[in-house]
């Protein structure tokens, strides 16, 4: 990993205010990787984000992107090497969808053939129909829809560092969680080194690969990987910011993988409709409930042991459930919200890959198992609180 | 969804498009053909005749738009720049007295103001234009300055944020955007310049103007009402013509 963005004893004091808002800060953001700024309003994590592309210039401390000090460069040169998106988007009202992601490629006096091609590239990649959306008006668009040219705009120059402050901020909360999952599936193609913004602690375990905990006295309490912040919390401070809930949190930052990290996965046994009950009691020796699958390997029900005395016929004539499907890689949070929905002593579900084929099984065991391996302080699991 | 925006899309440029305004100009052609038959089919006296020659009232109506015309363009090339510069963040402790300056000035009675020109430096065309457009220069500048400081600071910090300059900033972004209010305080003024271009008769520059004048000092009632009526003809044209300007030079927001 390179160092795509160093902060060198960064202070900043504005005229007339007794405390700094940023006091010696040291920072190193690595090329490619989501770092969060994470802290109560007023606690300086804005004015370090705008400090990156000197829209507030340092009082002390140097800032080096890319190995080069940033005072030494025109600000606004720099600025155009940057991406940079803010809350409620900032779009310019009077200009059109086209036209605001255009601004920096302009500033840049790219040939016209080749904004346009890039205009409608960044358009599908932020889901929204070039034919549809490219004339439209800002205040024709809802905020959800403002953010994401919001974001295109910010990628259009093809910049290597985006500043994102609170950039979900303003939206509700279902929106929210879309543009958050579209934009984490974006950089997964993109690989930008992004500086994030924001006081949600949701958000912040969801984007960052690391996060900053920002104190009070704008100084970095702890910066760590979500895992660990929720896991071994640095101070009190930090244990109280992330906030109780550490189970659930812990199982929102885990995916659902059908590996030693579910021992049930060992256990499953498919078998394809239409195959003779009998092939199936002798193949096993031990009796165990199947699970029915079609002959591409999607699965179609549940058959309990109990069942499979019955040897006159085929698989498929016998009674059975319809199984429960976590896909491969969603939150492990929600998986355990299905396992606890279901009925039944012992419930379990079937783990699916992308194309719905059977990849292995979950059960409450497993997640218990899992929740105990992460290195969460026992007393925590049973929710007591202190 | 497609069917509702493009619904009110239809709407809003329906609105825009319909409601073109005839009304005025309506008004000022039966206005002026009212004048003309009176001018031709009454029976005037000599004096009279006199005054409302056409070839007369055309030359008072000429001095007319000048005065018009010339206090507004040096209006706008002193306002238009002047409250640029106040908005700029350096100007941040010039604008209360400057503004308050400029309302004072205001309160000013315009026909003092151009009297008081004229005993300064003397009377003529010039000095009305000047006396004129000081009158009427604070309506451009204050609706400049406001228009270009109550752009969102969400639009100029990204602006400034995607690396526009500050040049850039005023020109792309905080211009366009304030170009309603900007018009509105140009039309003020505008509005202003062909009300007091009446008075400008007083320090002889002829003008409409001179028509009421010289009609009451000869005790023709006639003339100062021809007089009147265009004057407020010219008026209303002229802000006709402002308000087409103003709807064809606003953005589409």
């Amino acid at each position: 990993m390179t160092t795509m963005i160093t902060l060198d004893d960064i202070s900043k004091k504005y005229p007339g205010s007794a405390r700094p808002a940023v006091q010696n800060l040291n920072l190193e953001v690595e090329k490619g990787e989501t770092l969060v700024l994470l802290g109560p309003s007023g606690c300086g994590k804005t004015t370090t984000l705008e400090m990156i592309n000197r829209l507030v210039t340092p009082t002390s401390g140097n800032i080096f992107i890319n190995g080069r000090n940033t005072s030494t460069l025109k600000t606004t040169e720099l600025r155009r090497e940057i991406g940079y998106v803010i809350q409620d988007a900032g779009l310019f009202p009077h200009r059109t969808v086209a036209q605001n992601i255009a601004t920096v490629p302009q500033l840049l006096k790219w040939q016209s053939e080749r904004i346009e091609e890039r205009v409608d590239e960044l358009l599908e990649m932020v889901h929204l129909a070039p034919d549809e959306y490219r004339n439209r008006m800002p205040s024709e668009l809802s905020g959800g829809q403002r953010q994401r040219v919001g974001v295109a705009r910010a990628l259009a120059a093809d910049p290597d560092v985006i500043l994102m402050d609170e950039p979900f901020g303003a939206l509700d909360p279902i929106t929210r969680g879309h543009l958050q999952s579209e934009f984490l599936r974006l950089q997964d193609e993109i690989h930008k080194t992004i500086v994030f913004v924001t006081h949600d602690i949701d958000e912040a375990l969801r984007m960052g690969d690391r996060i900053a905990v920002f104190g009070p006295d704008s100084t970095i309490e702890q910066l760590d990987t979500p895992m660990r912040l929720i896991t071994a919390p640095a101070s009190p401070y930090v244990e109280n910011f992330v906030g109780g809930d550490t189970t659930m949190r812990v199982l929102g930052l885990m995916e659902v993988r059908a590996d030693e990290q579910s021992p049930s996965s060992a256990e499953i046994e498919t078998v394809e409709s239409g195959t003779p009950t009998n092939e199936i009691r002798i193949a096993g020796s031990e009796v165990r409930d199947i699970l029915v699958t079609d002959d591409r390997g999607r699965p179609q029900r549940w058959v309990l042991a109990d069942a499979l005395d019955d040897l006159s016929g085929t698989v498929s004539d016998l009674p059975g459930s319809v199984p429960v499907e976590i896909e491969a890689g969603s939150s492990m949070r929600e998986a355990a919200g299905a396992l606890l929905s279901m009925p039944g002593e012992n419930p379990r579900a079937v783990i699916v890959d992308e194309d719905g084929r059977v990849i292995g099984a979950l059960t409450l065991a497993d997640v218990q198992r899992a929740i105990a391996e992460s290195g969460v302080p026992p007393s925590e699991q049973v929710g007591e609180r202190v | 969804m497609t069917s509702l925006a493009a619904a009110s899309e239809a709407g809003t440029s329906a609105s825009r498009r319909t409601r073109f305004p005839i009304l005025v100009p309506i008004l000022v052609v039966l206005i002026l053909l009212g004048v003309a038959w009176y001018i031709s089919a009454a029976q005037l006296d000599s004096v009279t005749a006199r005054m409302l020659e056409p070839s007369n009232v055309l030359r008072r109506a000429g001095e007319h738009a000048w005065i018009v015309f010339a206090s507004t363009v040096l209006g706008v090339l002193f306002a238009l720049p002047m409250g640029i510069l106040l908005s700029r963040r350096w100007a941040k402790y010039l604008r209360t007295p400057l503004l308050a300056i400029g309302s004072a000035a205001q309160a000013l009675p315009s026909i003092g103001i151009i009297v008081l020109l004229a005993l300064l430096v003397g009377t003529g065309t010039n000095t009305a234009i000047v006396a004129i457009l000081l009158f009427s220069l604070l309506p451009l500048l204050r609706n400049t300055l406001v228009a270009i400081v109550s752009c969102p600071p969400s639009v100029t910090k990204a602006a400034a944020g995607m690396g526009m300059s500050g040049t850039q900033i005023l020109m792309r972004v905080e211009l366009p955007l304030g170009v309603p209010v900007i018009l509105a305080g140009w039309r003020t003024m505008l509005v202003l310049n062909v009300g007091t271009a009446a008075l400008a008769t007083l320090i002889g520059a002829g003008g409409l103007g001179s028509l009421i004048d010289s009609g009451m000092q000869l005790g023709r009632m006639d003339v100062v009402i021809i007089g009147s009526l265009l004057t407020a003809s010219f008026a209303l044209l002229i802000d006709w013509g402002a308000s087409l300007l103003q709807r064809a030079l606003t953005p589409r927001t």
